[in-house]
């Protein structure tokens, strides 16, 4: 990693947020991003009059949040998150699709830990973490599929499929299975 | 053709009368009847998310833009909001408004991993200080959502559920 400018997010708050006008509508995440932002905020330099959201609690939610107020707003919405809850939104990724085109600006302050927690330390944010990425689309994409085991690890392999519904019993009758049964069966070498 | 409107076409009335057209959930084949033909509405917008969780926040966000919306789920998708509802919800007053599946009633037999959450949903939810509303046909959602006003709901940031299970009919 490079040298990082900011020290920490308050930093990084207080070096954005003077580039928002006063029209925006500005979500913060839980915790510290939103207390420093608050305070941020609350100085004479801005009017005062800022349209913030502090989330309370519920981490990973500001994006959905956000995006259901893009949806029915034109004006330009900007999303603090931090790296912690960032990654607990992939969920709501998808739902990018219905603000397209749409004035987000999502930013992630990524100080790689959970701070106001007592800064315990996160696993890098990046999905470049999967080694190899192989996509399915075909049958005979499939077909060639060698699980290569030990080498460029772990592998991301997503399934294109279509929908169509096969009737099968229920798999009740799997359930009569304890848990430790099925925990000694794959311990078995 | 017999044009008389149906129950559900009564429901999809009452809910654009009300100014309820974004409808953000994950379904359930009990809730399939309704989402099919909302989806074939074009007054109505059907948004089927990962995750109960981003519906239900979806629906604080776009209150905050105030455009009311409802959320459908079934009540297994009840776990994954409670979250939400106990510490950004009942904290900030936002209004949630459910419409709730609720698989593994009590003497109707049902896959296995529904019966714990079909007995404990409508505990849960009174936990949550949502007001809890079952109905046994869609006439009976309809006349509750007219008699209800909305706006004044939203506004209040009350929290209301509205249950149906396997038992309720559709077509009356």
């Amino acid at each position: 990693m490079g040298n990082i400018d900011f020290k920490n997010t308050y930093d990084a708050l207080a070096a954005i947020l003077p580039s928002t006008q006063e029209d925006d509508l500005l979500f913060f995440t839980t915790g510290f991003i939103s207390r420093y932002a608050a305070n941020i905020i609350s100085k004479d330099s801005y009017t005062g009059s800022r349209k913030a959201f502090f989330m309370c609690g519920s981490m990973g939610h500001l994006l959905p949040i956000a995006i259901g107020n893009l949806m029915v707003t034109d004006k330009r919405v900007f999303v603090f998150d931090g790296d912690g809850s960032f990654s607990m939104s992939a969920t709501a990724l998808p739902l990018l699709d219905l603000v397209r085109n749409k004035p987000l600006y999502h930013f992630i302050l990524d100080n790689g830990a959970y701070e106001s927690t007592g800064n315990q330390s996160l696993e890098s944010l990046s999905y470049e973490n999967y080694e190899q990425f192989y996509s399915v689309v075909t049958t005979d994409h499939a077909s060639l599929l060698n699980f290569p085991f030990n080498s460029c690890m772990p592998i991301l392999i997503p399934v294109k499929c279509g929908t169509g519904k096969i009737s099968f019993a229920r798999v009740d009758k799997a359930l009569d299975t304890t848990f430790s049964e099925i925990y000694k069966k794959m311990q078995v070498n | 053709m017999d044009t008389k409107a149906t129950p559900i076409d009564e429901l999809a009335c009452a809910l654009y009368k009300e100014g309820i057209t974004t409808l953000i959930g994950i379904p359930c084949s009990l809730l399939k009847k309704p989402l099919a033909q909302f989806e074939d509405d074009p007054r109505f917008n059907v948004i089927y998310v990962k995750q109960e969780r981003d519906a239900i926040a979806m629906q604080a966000g776009m209150w905050l833009g105030k455009e009311k919306s409802m959320v459908f789920t079934q009540n297994s998708g009840l776990m994954n909001m409670t979250n939400f509802i106990s510490s950004m919800s009942v904290v900030y007053n936002a209004p949630v408004f459910l419409l709730i599946s609720k698989r593994g009633k009590p003497g109707l037999n049902d896959a296995p991993e529904h019966t714990l959450p079909g007995k404990i949903t409508n505990s849960l939810l009174e936990m949550f200080e949502c007001e809890v509303r079952e109905f046994d046909t869609c006439s009976a959602i309809t006349e509750s959502i007219l008699d209800g006003d909305s706006d004044k709901q939203f506004n209040s940031g009350k929290r209301i559920a509205m249950i149906i299970d396997g038992e309720t009919k559709w077509e009356i």
